[in-house]
């Protein structure tokens, strides 16, 4: 059936970060620039420390008993009903569309299905929830934009990103060809069909070469190690930085005290 | 006795447990393909020329000129045309250097000749389909399979009271359920292939050139 | 019941699907990536053109919900099916697999004594490797529609479901044709249209037999609906004495009403196309009176493993599929390895999804893991079929990897492995166990200098990541720290 229309809570007091193992170990900023910017908006960020990973590693991998270890690990660190926010749309596609199906005929399937229903990605969050407005503070620059494919296709989400630089006066945007193709990373794909993957991941660094952005901006952690590994490794000089990251450096001094 | 493939094949379909329901068909984005007589003519000869097809909107007194017309351009010599057709008499007495036949014989007695002898067929359509500028053709005895396909030419005489919206609003509103004609045809310019590395080319293996005259009153 | 299947699909395939090296060779052949970049960038804006004055979203939800019925009344629609070809005349044949359909195909042709059998497209007859089985026993074969004469020309098998010669392009093809056929050798598409038009309508003539797929089979008036551009479609149903339709029984609809949406949806996916030039729907054979058309009609009803995917709920959306192509043409991979990388008959998605389950997952080792899931086929596909869901469910099967769901596919668990158990065991107890978690990825932290700067097939391509100064976990513990001292 065609995706559900969003229904978008009213804004909240609180929501609970969950952070994704990626950003923890590679792009610790790019998740503290999402809490700047939630803290800003007036919203306290609580941080569960249990949390670990959402188990899409092994979900993709076929392994979901393993994936089903370790989601059930999640499962009970939110207890509060505030939002779940989340700074990669992979994992928050895992959380809201594939928990009800990995934990479906379970006991923990109610439990697994409420907490879906509370993930949302973090930049939508900020638009559609936060109704976030942005005061660019940056020299101009060019920027080009890789929207996830879990972002674009599973969350239905990629308007957010768009939407939260074209409030950014000194930013221009540019669109690459191919704009909605998937980058290679797909997780293990890139291990397993590094080929294949490399192959993907190379168009896709060209593509975004070839608008003369002066960087490239990405919502997901695993399209942005694959994608800078690629430009690094071909020595582009291209670079790349979370959405959430930029977004933050870019709108820092109209910070309320 | 082993089981034949026929009852080896349905009783293993039959072994599945129950299919839950699934949502029931709704068919109203179909019933919206709907257009007025003026637009449905207007997308019709605008669908048909997308696919290199010619549609000449002609008056019943225009018609055998404007047919003959076509013919002379392509200068066709042999011509296919039921003798039951109602432009038979007026072509046939109006052009008498041109050879109208009708496909009176099996194709068995004379197949080569309609291959390789034939330049233009005309027939006539039972419908008219604006969506998709299609020709609703129902072969008959005098009107059969080949007259359509084999000569390079196809003239098809529609009149402006037989066009439908879509093919899903003929279907329904004739109710084309339960038996059919033998060969029932829609047929939307002349024969084309994209197959030499996406290079569309007309006339295939059918005909080179349609052309519709649409025939008010 | 698996059994049988397994000896069944395995017909022409008695070792695993040798996927790596093919892709190996595909990447590195520059002129064919860029036949397929060009061919299936023009495919995708065709299609989104083409649907622009549709409401896409209820036309796709139409197509599934047509599908998915006749999908539950499959045996009782085949039974009308049957009742009403006969009652029309046309003689119908059931085939458990494809070397019985073969068998059944052969011995109507030995019936009639036919020497030359002309051929319109038809995808079952590759899986069944009809050609081959027919031209072993004497008979001449030939393929009628251009991009499948051209393929048979060079020996080869189709690239795509739609397009068989998309691989090749106008040069390549004008050197083969004039190499087999001795026309001139000119790299211009219409020239070489044009001598294949006249080769081929000599031998429409000649053929004693055509043998034609089936797009959609119509239960409640007994019709065979075709669709096609070139006309050889027709003429294969037309000027031979005989024709044989041959079709999957996943084929058939309950009636003409539901062919119309489904058209709708066909031809635009596939190629951008409004409607092809021909619609054709058979309903009987010639007629006394009738002046052309075969005095034979006989339709042959190929299961070759249909029954067995029909029997679970999940992989049975499989059979919804209506053979449009539009998924290889979106697939980031199909594009740029092409269809022979698969070495099957269905390559791209469809055929990631579909070829396990007719010949196994341990004959299609990487069927399942050669996608980005980057969901762009299940977006694509008109009849909604949820190909990245199917994919994730094959890469389950395939390693037996949920002890919740019984696996049923064949060969499934070929792919589970004691050492990858034991990485994902391992990453299950650091994953499951939060202080061991923090401490170990606070120790990788400290220690990012040794992490290793090569990565397998990742470093090929890229450099290796590398890991931050601090973990997330640490800064907001510090940061909480610092706001409620």
């Amino acid at each position: 059936m065609s995706q559900p229309v969003l229904l978008y809570p009213s804004k909240p007091e609180k929501v609970y970060l969950f952070g994704t193992c990626l950003v923890d170990l590679f792009y610790p900023e790019a998740g503290l620039a999402g809490v700047d910017l939630l803290e800003r908006e007036g919203i306290e960020v609580i941080y569960p420390q249990d949390q670990t990973c959402c188990g899409q590693p092994a979900y993709t991998s076929g392994r979901s008993d393993e994936a089903r270890a370790v989601a059930r690990a999640q499962l009970d660190l939110f207890p509060g009903d505030w939002p779940v926010v989340v700074p990669s749309g992979s994992c928050a596609g895992m959380m809201r569309h594939h928990y009800p199906k990995l934990f479906d005929g379970t006991d923990d399937a109610d439990k697994a299905r409420k907490l879906a229903a509370r993930v949302w990605d973090l930049a939508d969050f900020l638009v559609n929830v936060c109704q976030i407005k942005l005061t660019d503070t940056g020299e101009p620059v060019t920027i080009a934009l890789h929207t996830s494919c879990s972002s674009r296709r599973e969350m239905g989400v990629a308007d957010s990103g768009p939407a939260l630089l074209q409030q950014l006066n000194n930013v221009t945007l540019v669109e690459p060809a191919k704009v909605t193709e998937c980058c290679g990373f797909g997780g293990s794909f890139a291990v397993r069909h590094a080929d294949i993957s490399g192959a993907m991941a190379n168009d896709k660094v060209a593509a975004l070469k070839q608008t003369g952005c002066d960087r490239f901006l990405s919502t997901d952690c695993g399209c942005l190690m694959n994608l800078t590994g690629v430009a690094e490794k071909q020595k582009t000089g291209l670079a790349g930085e979370h959405l959430l990251s930029f977004l933050w450096h870019r709108t820092q001094s109209n910070r309320e005290a | 006795m082993t089981p034949s493939a026929r009852q080896t094949i349905l009783s293993r379909l039959r072994e599945r447990k129950p299919i839950p329901a699934a949502s029931h068909p709704d068919f109203t984005v179909m019933e919206q393909r709907r257009w007025s007589l003026e637009d449905g003519i207007e997308r019709f000869i605008a669908q048909q020329a997308a696919v290199h097809g010619e549609v000449h909107r002609v008056s019943r007194d225009e018609l055998s000129r404007a047919v003959l017309a076509r013919l002379t351009q392509a200068g066709a010599q042999r011509v296919l045309i039921a003798p039951d057709n109602p432009l038979h008499h007026e072509l046939t007495s109006n052009a008498p250097d041109l050879q109208f036949h009708g496909y009176d014989q099996p194709v068995e007695a004379w197949q080569s000749e309609l291959f390789h002898q034939t330049d233009a067929a005309i027939t006539g359509c039972h419908a008219g389909l604006a969506d998709t500028g299609s020709l609703v053709v129902i072969t008959s005895p005098t009107e059969p399979r080949l007259m359509t396909l084999a000569p390079p030419l196809h003239i098809a005489i529609l009149p402006v009271s037989r066009l439908f919206s879509s093919w899903y609003q003929l279907i329904t509103e004739e109710d084309w359920t339960g038996p059919m004609p033998t060969n029932t045809l829609l047929i939307s310019g002349p024969s084309k292939t994209a197959d030499i590395e996406q290079t569309l080319v007309y006339g295939a293996h059918g005909p080179k050139a349609l052309t519709v005259f649409l025939v008010d009153g | 019941m698996t059994e049988t299947r397994h000896d069944i699909a395995h017909q022409g395939h008695n070792s695993a699907i040798n996927f790596q090296p093919q892709v190996k060779s595909a990447l590195a052949n520059r002129q064919l990536r860029g036949n397929f970049d060009k061919a299936m960038t023009g495919l995708m804006h065709k299609r989104s053109s083409a649907f622009a004055d549709w409401d896409l979203d209820a036309l796709r939800d139409l197509g599934q919900a047509i599908r998915q019925r006749a999908l539950r009344q499959l045996p009782d629609l085949l039974e009308q099916l049957e009742r009403q070809c006969q009652a029309n005349g046309i003689q119908v044949h059931w085939a458990r697999d494809g070397d019985e359909a073969c068998r059944v195909i052969t011995e109507i042709c030995q019936q009639r004594q036919a020497k030359t059998v002309i051929k319109g497209k038809s995808m079952v007859t590759e899986e069944m490797e009809l050609n081959a089985h027919l031209e072993q026993r004497g008979y001449s074969v030939l393929e009628s529609d251009l991009g499948e004469y051209i393929v048979q020309m060079a020996k080869e098998t189709p690239s795509h479901i739609i397009m068989p010669a998309i691989h090749k392009n106008t040069a390549e093809i004008a050197e083969l044709m004039h190499t087999m056929t001795g026309v001139e050798r000119r790299e211009d598409a219409h020239y070489l249209t044009d001598q294949a038009r006249q080769q081929l309508r000599e031998k429409f003539m000649q053929a004693d037999v055509g043998i034609s797929g089936v797009n959609f089979a119509v239960a409640d008036s007994g019709t065979l609906c075709l669709v096609e551009n070139e006309g050889n479609g027709r003429l294969t149903t037309t000027t031979p004495p005989c024709h044989i339709a041959v079709t999957g029984i996943e084929k058939v609809v309950p009636s003409l009403t539901d062919v119309a949406p489904l058209l709708s949806l066909l031809t635009r996916s596939a190629t951008g196309q409004s409607i092809t030039t021909y619609v054709n729907m058979i309903s009987r054979p010639r007629q006394p009176g009738e002046k052309d058309g075969p005095e034979a009609v006989h339709l042959v009803l190929v299961d070759n493993g249909r029954s067995d995917i029909y029997q679970d709920d999940e992989l049975a959306q499989t059979l919804q599929c209506i053979r449009c192509g539009a998924c290889m043409n979106h697939c980031p991979v199909y594009t740029r390895i092409g269809g022979h990388a698969y070495g099957t008959t269905y390559p791209g998605p469809i055929g990631q999804v579909l070829m396990p389950q007719l010949l196994g997952l341990e004959q299609t080792p990487d069927f399942a893991s050669a996608s980005s899931l980057c969901g762009s086929c299940g977006e694509v596909c008109p009849v909604r079929i949820p190909l990245p869901s199917l994919l994730l469910r094959l890469r389950r099967e395939a390693v037996d990897g949920d002890k919740t769901r019984p696996s049923t596919v064949p060969g499934h668990g070929s792919k589970r492995s004691g050492l990858e158990s034991l990485i994902w065991t391992f990453w299950r107890i650091v994953h499951r166990h939060p202080l061991l978690y923090r401490q170990s990825t606070r120790l990788a932290s400290q220690f990012r200098a040794l992490s290793p700067k090569r990565l397998g097939g990742w470093t090929r391509y890229r450099s290796a990541p590398k890991l931050a100064k601090t973990t997330l976990h640490s800064a907001m513990n510090a940061r909480s720290g610092r706001q409620k001292p």
